[in-house]
């Protein structure tokens, strides 16, 4: 009677751990989604650039839409509808369709000073003539309606000059105003969000205004837009990796739950197996509640699944379990294999806290934070409330019929060191290339996706997504002066054909001290009037015309330069953001290239001028194999680690050989299948083999602790067994996933559950041998 | 003199030929090459400007605008799009979608000579009015583009020749295009003759 009410107590007093722990999370803890966390710290200033532009730069805040199936009349009114709408929405900084830019008041106001058409050649008498002549052919001409109220404030046309000097990018073709693809079938709009590229859920808000918008206007389903750039492609990934997480996780939960009811024929053990995991996973959140203050979407995922190899610790505690002793004493006597099995998978995912990624390091606290409840729970709490009625697995049959089927021998020396030889030459030998470097080929956007936003890019002139310039400066000033310094550089370098155009902040907005060299070069008001009354002898204007030219001359001679915070106050603050930027030692300076033909000629030209070249493609395939270095490292260590512990605890060097061999055959056996298959290795490939070796070593130590006892050598296969079909069940399903990172893990660890299953089968025989 | 007639009697005088006989004797299906003089006014000037050249109708749609005195520019609309370009200097692009005002007189020569009498009738409302030989053409955009200021173009024409062209903005005579005027010599009196009283 009493030991039923302790066993309520303990229960109670659990449940209402969990209970606080959740809510100490659901407080504490906010979900990130910012992929930067799972992206290495860079050791070049390259580097850092690329990793602060990622998600913040113009291109990746770059939606492209085409609209299609209809008149290209109508696509392009369509096109214009839309346009609008969006401009009064907070979602989107720039909305750009071909639509003829308004000249804005303050390019107005600020012409004299923006200008570039005025360098080197100042308002003079024959300047004046030839724009008064110019001006003439213009109204007799079909643009007059358009040009006639410029003229008498802006004879020479500045304020256009500044923003045809903007609009140097070739444009798409224009129909209705409206941009078009070659074909002039489907209408294009470049779009700049507000948000982040890499921030799926302000990513998922914008589409959703882009399509309500869209839909609102469509008055025909024949009309269709298609939405591309890095900012759907991450909201679809999230949307999709939550929708796949969850069929395969409930299609996981069902199996496991079947699994485990038809293993221990008892109701209570599918809530008994999962409490020490709900502690883990509780803990472990709030561990990295208290650690970091938030826990990223992806550490969630991951973590979920490597502390997936604490579900087999009540596994092995139930199929030891029967009715001849005790709960606590059967804890008692698995508790050094099991502490084994979790001080050494602990010691593995250390390595992750030394990666330099921060990512992996909250997943480091939150798989070893996990890891050690659950062993702790398992040990100290779940053999008071789990009961001792438990089936004897060693009187089975089933389980006997198996241990004499699976009677392997043991695995001596040779056979092992020619199996490892064999599997090491094939994984070296086998065709195609062994690291994945291109961080791309993780993405889970389908290839036809991928297709289509490069032709939109292509065809709305998007700049080049390889290559970037960099200039750093410690004020803005500096910066717009060194970009200026630049410029007739850059403008050989297109005329010598090794780029096609170059972008850059101050081609929007001059330095100061290139505003006031203009002003000065303005003319003093007396002797403007006397070129433009010369200018204008024997033509037809009225006398009058040009008074407010001349007003606005004379007030431009004393206006205050633009500046940055000047323009970012106005509504085309969007021209030089993400091409200026602050940083924490001084400002940087981004310079977009199209169309790049022969990039060594670019970089030679930038390395004799302070400009910093960024391959970006080559630059993050840098960054991913700085990552994997540090992490190969990092594992080495770790297994060293490893071996120590398992060597302390087993007390020999040849109990730790026979534990380990299987293990880490298994790992070479792994990479040869996934090299077979052609598969190039990549970061989640590795962490997968971390996991399947931490999976591995406890079904060895399992086995290497029973020995070849007969009763408790069946117990063991029986612990062993459940939790390597549980495992292998979930891991199954995993592999069938469209997501390349999961389906990565899930093949990694199928096949790891397998290995080291198998192989771990001839342990006890090896022991005996011994 | 005839113009002051017609304006003072129009739907009745207008039973010689109805409004789609005269539109389809107007359309062109050839190529056409025709010589024109163009009259600009300006707020801004103290008189009229004078080109002249002239104009290629390739096709539906399609229509170049040659001026050759006293310099040289090429106008070349095609379906929405307007260019201008002037020897040495780049072309101006321009889009009649967003700028309807700018196409004007050659929106309208095109599409009469295109023949497309659908398409006129949905763009203009259209006033027409005859006296024997003579006929006018009234055509006031269905549509006019926000901000953009409200022009009517008028045509005037005997038998199936177009003749003249004017553009009235706020009811004052933007400028005026005279079709078939060879020389300039009598400019102003085939003006006058073709186009009405002058303004």
């Amino acid at each position: 009677m009493s030991g039923r009410w302790h066993s309520t107590a303990w229960l109670g007093l659990w449940i209402a751990a969990l209970v606080a722990l959740s809510v100490v999370v659901a407080t504490t803890l906010r979900v990130s989604s910012d992929l930067r966390l799972f992206l290495p710290d860079a050791s070049t200033p390259a580097q850092q650039f690329v990793l602060d532009g990622i998600g913040d730069s113009p291109a990746s805040r770059l939606l492209l839409v085409a609209l299609d199936g209809g008149d290209p009349a109508v696509l392009a009114e369509l096109s214009h509808a839309l346009a609008e709408r969006l401009r009064g929405s907070p979602e989107f900084r720039q909305v750009r369709n071909g639509a003829e830019q308004r000249i804005p008041d303050w390019v107005t106001e600020h012409r004299h000073l923006l200008t570039p058409a005025r360098d080197g050649r100042p308002f003079d008498e024959g300047i004046l003539r030839d724009a008064l002549t110019e001006r003439l052919q213009d109204l007799a001409s079909p643009a007059a309606p358009l040009l006639e109220s410029l003229i008498p404030a802006d004879p020479t046309l500045e304020a256009l000059a500044v923003l045809e000097s903007w609009a140097a990018r070739a444009a798409p073709r224009s129909i209705g105003g409206a941009w078009f693809d070659e074909s002039g079938t489907r209408a294009l709009l470049a779009i700049e969000t507000a948000a982040g590229g890499f921030d799926p859920d302000a990513q998922a808000r914008a589409i959703a205004a882009l399509e309500s918008a869209f839909e609102s206007l469509r008055d025909d389903d024949d009309f269709q837009m298609t939405v591309s750039g890095p900012g759907r492609f991450s909201a679809l990934m999230k949307e999709r990796t939550q929708r796949e997480a969850t069929v395969l996780g409930s299609a996981a939960t069902v199996a496991l739950l079947v699994l485990l009811y038809f293993a221990y024929r008892r109701w209570r053990v599918l809530l008994l197996a999962a409490l020490p995991i709900a502690s883990a996973g509780l803990a472990g959140l709030a561990m990295v509640g208290i650690r970091f203050g938030e826990v990223h979407g992806i550490t969630l995922a991951f973590g979920f699944t490597l502390i997936g190899v604490a579900q087999d610790y009540p596994l092995h505690l139930f199929s030891h379990q029967h009715r001849t002793v005790e709960p606590l004493a059967t804890a008692r006597a698995l508790w050094r294999t099991l502490a084994t099995g979790v001080a050494s998978t602990c010691v593995a995912y250390l390595a992750f806290l030394a990666s330099g990624v921060a990512g992996l390091a909250q997943l480091a606290w939150f798989t070893i934070t996990g890891l050690l409840v659950a062993g702790l729970t398992t040990r100290y709490a779940l053999p008071r409330i789990m009961g001792d009625d438990f089936r004897d697995a060693a009187e089975l049959p089933p389980v006997a019929r198996l241990d004499a089927a699976l009677a392997w021998p043991a695995l001596r020396a040779p056979g092992l060191g020619g199996a490892a030889l064999a599997a090491i030459a094939i994984l070296l030998l086998a065709p195609g290339r062994f690291w994945q470097d291109d961080l791309g080929a993780l993405t889970p956007v389908p290839r036809e996706l991928l297709a289509v936003d490069n032709e939109l890019r292509h065809a709305v002139g998007a700049p080049d997504a390889r290559y970037l310039g960099l200039i750093t400066a410690a004020t803005p000033e500096a910066a717009l002066a060194a970009l200026e310094a630049a410029t007739p550089g850059l403008e050989a370098q297109v005329a010598a054909g090794a780029i096609s155009q170059f972008d850059h902040a101050a081609r929007y907005l001059p330095s100061a001290q290139r505003q006031r060299e203009r002003q000065r070069a303005l003319p003093a008001p007396d002797a403007l009037a006397a070129m433009l009354a010369a200018a204008a002898r024997g033509l037809p204007y009225r006398d009058d015309t040009f008074t407010p030219f001349l007003a606005d001359l004379e007030r431009a001679r004393t206006l205050s330069p633009l500046t940055l915070d000047g323009l970012r106050s106005t509504t085309e603050a969007a021209l030089v953001d993400g091409l200026l930027r602050e940083r924490e030692d001084g400002w940087a300076a981004t310079l977009l290239f199209s169309g790049v033909i022969d990039a060594a000629a670019l970089g030679s030209w930038a390395g004799a001028n302070g400009v910093t070249v960024i391959d970006l493609k080559g630059e993050s395939a840098a960054l991913v194999v700085r990552q994997r270095e540090r992490m190969l490292l990092c594992l080495a260590a770790a297994a060293l680690l490893l071996v120590a512990v398992v060597r302390l605890s087993l007390g020999s060097w040849g109990r730790a050989a026979r534990v380990l061999a299987p293990m880490a055959l298994s790992t070479l056996l792994i990479v040869m299948t996934l090299r077979l298959a052609g598969q190039a290795l990549d970061l989640f490939h590795l962490v997968s083999l971390v996991l399947a070796a931490g999976l591995g070593l406890d079904y060895a130590l399992f086995f290497e602790h029973a020995g070849l006892r007969r009763p408790e050598r069946l117990r063991t296969l029986h612990g062993v067994l459940a939790c390597a079909l549980s495992t292998l069940m979930v891991f199954v399903l995993l592999s069938f996933s469209t997501i390349p990172v999961l389906r990565s893990i899930g093949i990694t660890v199928a096949l790891g559950v397998t290995f080291n299953f198998l192989l771990a089968l001839s342990i006890p025989r090896s022991a005996a041998r011994a | 003199m005839l113009w002051i007639a017609l304006a003072a009697a129009p739907a009745a005088a207008a039973e010689s030929r109805d409004l789609d006989a005269l539109l389809a004797a107007l359309a062109r299906d050839s190529p056409q090459s025709i010589p024109f003089a163009e009259f600009h006014a300006s707020r801004l000037l103290k008189q009229e400007l004078i080109v002249s050249g002239t104009l290629e109708y390739v096709g539906a749609g399609k229509l170049a605008r040659v001026v050759t005195a006293p310099y040289q520019e090429r106008t070349d609309i095609n379906g929405d799009e307007v260019r201008i370009e002037r020897a040495g200097r780049p072309a101006r692009r321009f889009s009649l979608a967003r700028a309807p005002e700018l196409g004007g007189l050659l929106v309208g020569i095109s599409a009469l000579l295109s023949g497309d009498r659908a398409a006129l009738k949905r763009e203009f409302a259209i006033v027409y009015s005859a006296a024997g030989d003579g006929w006018q053409l009234e055509l006031t955009p269905r549509q006019a583009a926000a901000g953009s200021v409200a022009s009517t173009l008028r045509v005037r024409g005997s038998a199936d020749v177009p003749r003249c062209l004017t553009v009235l903005r706020d009811g004052r005579v933007a400028s005026e295009l005279l079709l078939e005027a060879a020389t300039a010599t009598d400019l102003a009196g085939s003006r006058a003759i073709h186009c009405g009283e002058a303004p």
